[in-house]
C-alpha cells in the first residue's frame, strides 16, 4: 500500500470506526449499569434512519429538522423498551434480560418490516448532495474519456469528514454530561452501587431510563449517519453495525465509555485496512470482526480498558 | 407517645423462609439517641434495611412522623427524611469527595441551604475538605466512614441511622466518629444506632434495644442497660 492509499483508508476506517463507536457507547453504558448487553441497541439505529427518511418525505422540511426529530425519537424509543422490557424483570437473574433483549430485537426489526416494508429506501435524496462528493488533497482530477481520473491526491468522501466531527462533538457532549450534570453523576453511582444510590433518595428506574435514552440517541446520531454514508434504509441494517459495535465494546472492555470509543476506531481501521491490503478477502470483513471478538475473549476478556469483573462469592 | 419520630411495630423481614426478623417493636423519640446492640446475625442490619426502604418487610407497621412508611421504596424514605449510614460505608469510589456529597444532597433544592450543609460537616470533619477533589475509593476506611456520615448529612435528614459505623476502625477513630455523633446529637438530629460496641454506644444512648435472634430481648434505658448484669456478661464482656 503507498502512503497516499494508506492515508485514504485511514480517514475512511477512522469515520467507519466513529460510528462503530457512537454505537458502541451506548452497549457500554447501558452494560456499565446492568450488566446487560442490549441487544436491542442496533435496531433503535435502524429506527432513527427510518424515522429520518420519513420525516423528509411526510413533512418536506429540511433535513436538519428531521435529524433532530430522529435523535429526540430515538432517544424515546430507548427510554421505552427499558421501560416495557426490561424494567418488568429488573430483578431476574441476568439470563431473563439477555432473552428479552433479543427478543425486543427482533421485535423492532419484525415491526420494521411490518410498517417500514422490507424493500430498502434510497436515503440518496435525504441529505444534501454535496456530502456523499470527494474531498480531494493535493492532486488534480482530469477527465478521460468521460471517466473521471484523479491524479496524485488522496481522496476520501466528504461524509468521512463530517462523520469524524459529528461524533468528536457528541463524544465531548457525551462527557460534560456524565462529569458534569447532577444526572450524569446519578449514571456514575448507579453504575457501582445501586441500592446506595437509592439511599440518596434518587429514582434509580428514572437515572436507568435516561442511559438508555442517553445511549439511543448516539445510536440515532450513528443511524443517520450510516444512512448517509451507505445512502439506503432498510429493516435489518442495524445488525450487522450493532453486533460489530457490540465487538467494539468488548474490545475496548466492556462498561468502559473511552473503551468503547477506542475499539471502535481500531476495529473501523484494521477493518478499513485489511481490505485494503487483501482486496480479495473484503468479503471475509464481517467475519474479521468476530474473529477479533474470538480472540479477545480468549486473550483478554476484560477488553483494553476494562477490569476484571470480581464474581462475589 | 408525643415526641415519637419513628415507630416500629411488630416488624417481620424473610429472606426466603429464613425469617430474619421476627415481629420486634421499636420507638425512637425526637432529638435522642437509640441504639439496637446484639450479635451477628441478630437481625439489626435487616431492622435498619426494612426501615430505609431497601428491604421489604413481611409483617408489621413502621411509622415515621405519623406517616405510614412500612412499603415505600428506599428513594421515597430518603426523601421523607430518614437517612441511612450503610454497613461498609458504600461510598461511591469513583466519585470524588465532593461529588459523594453531592449525591446526598440530590434532591435539595435550596443551594445556599447545601452549602451551609458543606460547611457543618467540614467543621465535623475537616479532613473531608482537604480530600474533596479525590476519588472517594482513595480515602483509608475512617475517612471513608466521615465521608458517608458526611453524606448523609447532606440530606438534611430528620433522623439518621447508622450500621457498625465503628466497624474496622482503628480505636482513636471510633473515639472521632462516637464524638461527631454526639455532637451531632446535640444539634437535634434524631439518631438510631446499631453497634456491635455495646459499650460504646451505650454510653452516648439514651434508650437501647437488645436484638436476638431477630427478637427484642431486653429493652431500657442505655445507662441501666450498661449496668445490667446479662448485658454486661454477654455483649460487654465484664
Amino acid at each position: 500500500m503507498d502512503p497516499k492509499t494508506l492515508l485514504q483508508n485511514f480517514v475512511n476506517g477512522l469515520s467507519l470506526g466513529s460510528l462503530y463507536a457512537l454505537i458502541a457507547i451506548g452497549y457500554t453504558m447501558v452494560y456499565g449499569i446492568l450488566r446487560l448487553i442490549n441487544f436491542a441497541h442496533g435496531d433503535i439505529f435502524m429506527m432513527a434512519a427510518y424515522f429520518t427518511f420519513f420525516f423528509v418525505t411526510l413533512t418536506q422540511l429540511p433535513w436538519y429538522f428531521a435529524a433532530i426529530f430522529a435523535i429526540a425519537s430515538a432517544a424515546v424509543l430507548g427510554f421505552g423498551v427499558d421501560r416495557i422490557a426490561y424494567k418488568p424483570i429488573r430483578k431476574a437473574p441476568r439470563i431473563s434480560a439477555l432473552i428479552t433483549a433479543i427478543g425486543v430485537s427482533f421485535f423492532l426489526e419484525s415491526l420494521a418490516v411490518v410498517i417500514f416494508s422490507g424493500i430498502p429506501r434510497s436515503f440518496r435524496t435525504i441529505f444534501p448532495q454535496f456530502l456523499n462528493e470527494m474531498i480531494i488533497l493535493g492532486g488534480h482530477m482530469e477527465v478521460k474519456y468521460g471517466q473521471e481520473v484523479i491524479l496524485g491526491g488522496i481522496r476520501f468522501p466528504i461524509i468521512s469528514v463530517v462523520t469524524l466531527i459529528v461524533t468528536a462533538v457528541a463524544i465531548v457532549f457525551l462527557w460534560w454530561f456524565i462529569y458534569k450534570t447532577k444526572i450524569g453523576m446519578a449514571m456514575r453511582s448507579v453504575s457501582v452501587d445501586i441500592p446506595t444510590t437509592s439511599l440518596m433518595g434518587v429514582n434509580v428506574d428514572r437515572i436507568i431510563g435516561m442511559t438508555f435514552a442517553l445511549g439511543s440517541a448516539l445510536a440515532g446520531v450513528g443511524g443517520i449517519l450510516w444512512a448517509v454514508r451507505y445512502p439506503q434504509v432498510w429493516p435489518y441494517m442495524g445488525f450487522i453495525p450493532g453486533m460489530k459495535a457490540f465487538v467494539a465494546a468488548v474490545f475496548g472492555g466492556i462498561g468502559s465509555v473511552p473503551g468503547a470509543v477506542m475499539g471502535g476506531l481500531i476495529l473501523g481501521i484494521t477493518e478499513v485496512m485489511m481490505v485494503g491490503l487483501f482486496p480479495g478477502a473484503a468479503g471475509y470483513r464481517d467475519a474479521f470482526a468476530f474473529f477479533i471478538l474470538i480472540i479477545i475473549l480468549s486473550v483478554k476478556p476484560s477488553g483494553l480498558l476494562g477490569k476484571p469483573e470480581l464474581v462475589k462469592v | 407517645m408525643e415526641d415519637e419520630i419513628l415507630k416500629i411495630e411488630n416488624l417481620q423481614v424473610s429472606y426466603g423462609s429464613i425469617k430474619a426478623v421476627k415481629g420486634i417493636s421499636i420507638s425512637v423519640r425526637k432529638g435522642s439517641i437509640v441504639t439496637i446492640i446484639g450479635s451477628n446475625g441478630a437481625g439489626k442490619s435487616t431492622t435498619l434495611g426494612a426501615i430505609s426502604g431497601l428491604t421489604r418487610p413481611s409483617g408489621g407497621k413502621i411509622t415515621f412522623r405519623d406517616r405510614d412508611i412500612t412499603r415505600l421504596g428506599a428513594a421515597r424514605t430518603s426523601q421523607l427524611g430518614i437517612s441511612l449510614v450503610p454497613e461498609g460505608r458504600r461510598i461511591f469510589p469513583n466519585l470524588t469527595v465532593r461529588e459523594n456529597m453531592m449525591m446526598g444532597a440530590y434532591n435539595r433544592k435550596n443551594r445556599e441551604e447545601v452549602q451551609e450543609n458543606f460547611q457543618t460537616v467540614f467543621t465535623l470533619f475537616p479532613r473531608l475538605k482537604e480530600r474533596l477533589k479525590q476519588p472517594g475509593g482513595t480515602l483509608s476506611g475512617g475517612e471513608q466512614q466521615m465521608l458517608a456520615i458526611g453524606r448523609s448529612l447532606m440530606a438534611n435528614p430528620d433522623l439518621i441511622m447508622m450500621d457498625e459505623p465503628s466497624l474496622g476502625l482503628a480505636p482513636i477513630v471510633v473515639e472521632e466518629v462516637f464524638k461527631a455523633i454526639q455532637s451531632l446529637n446535640n444539634k437535634g438530629v434524631t439518631i438510631l444506632l446499631v453497634e456491635q460496641n455495646a459499650a460504646k454506644a451505650l454510653e452516648i444512648s439514651r434508650y437501647a434495644y437488645v436484638l436476638e435472634t431477630g427478637c427484642v430481648t431486653l429493652q431500657g434505658d442505655a445507662k441501666k442497660l450498661l449496668e445490667s448484669e446479662e448485658v454486661r456478661k454477654v455483649y460487654l464482656g465484664i
